[in-house]
């Protein structure tokens, strides 16, 4: 049988990862949203691809689950993979 | 029928692995507002952050696995004994598994100090898929 040959473009791919929004933002700003604590912020940043990252103090997200729980609140579970 | 409440399964599997062999470690679901570490005396929450079903679906109602993830905080008097904590809590839910409980992943120790009260915080949110009742 004949095996055909798949090439990923990976450059196009890589570009595609790091400058489409793909509903990034408004998921972060939902979660933000819930979150009552001045220091709250959204990062966004590029590692292999781009990433829009909802920061909270790190003592407040140990104490009260202050980010999980506001993304759990606006339907997105951080335990998905 | 009552929901399967996940994080008192956990803090029950802790409270008796800990009987006997750290009776000084205390395993809870909630810590007082005025909590003041005490070094030898570490405390460890277990708290539910909610999460999303894993189907979905009207047909599922009540009926579907639950996708939750559980936070586990060591409050202590030092960075190391937080961590030492956290990490046998782990260890040992990892090995005995609450029934209807499957633990998805564990990520990194997030390390923090409680501006308030100074104690040391070690934490853990550990993502698990409950089994309706």
């Amino acid at each position: 049988m004949a095996v055909g040959k798949v090439r990923l473009n990976k450059k196009t791919i890589g570009r595609i990862l790091k400058t489409v929004d793909g509903g990034k933002r408004a998921a972060a700003q939902k979660i933000l949203a819930g979150i009552d604590d001045p220091d709250a912020k959204i990062e966004v940043y590029t590692t292999d691809r781009e990433v829009v990252g909802v920061m909270v103090p790190a003592d407040r997200q140990a104490k009260d689950g202050l980010a999980t729980k506001a993304a759990s609140v606006a339907g997105v579970s951080p335990g998905r993979p | 029928m009552p929901q399967f409440d996940p994080a008192a399964a956990v803090k029950a599997v802790l409270v008796q692995a800990w009987a006997d062999d750290h009776p000084d470690w205390t395993a809870t679901l909630h810590v007082a507002a005025d909590f003041q570490p005490v070094a030898g005396s570490p405390v460890l929450l277990v708290a539910d952050d909610g999460g999303t079903t894993v189907n979905g679906g009207a047909w599922l109602v009540r009926r579907d696995m639950l996708r939750i993830v559980l936070r586990l905080t060591a409050f202590a008097a030092g960075r190391t004994e937080a961590r030492e904590v956290l990490d046998a809590a782990v260890d040992h839910l990892v090995d005995n598994r609450p029934a209807g409980i499957r633990i998805e992943n564990v990520p990194a120790v997030l390390d923090a100090r409680d501006r308030e009260t100074g104690a040391f915080l070690a934490s853990i949110t550990m993502p698990v898929i409950v089994r309706p009742l």
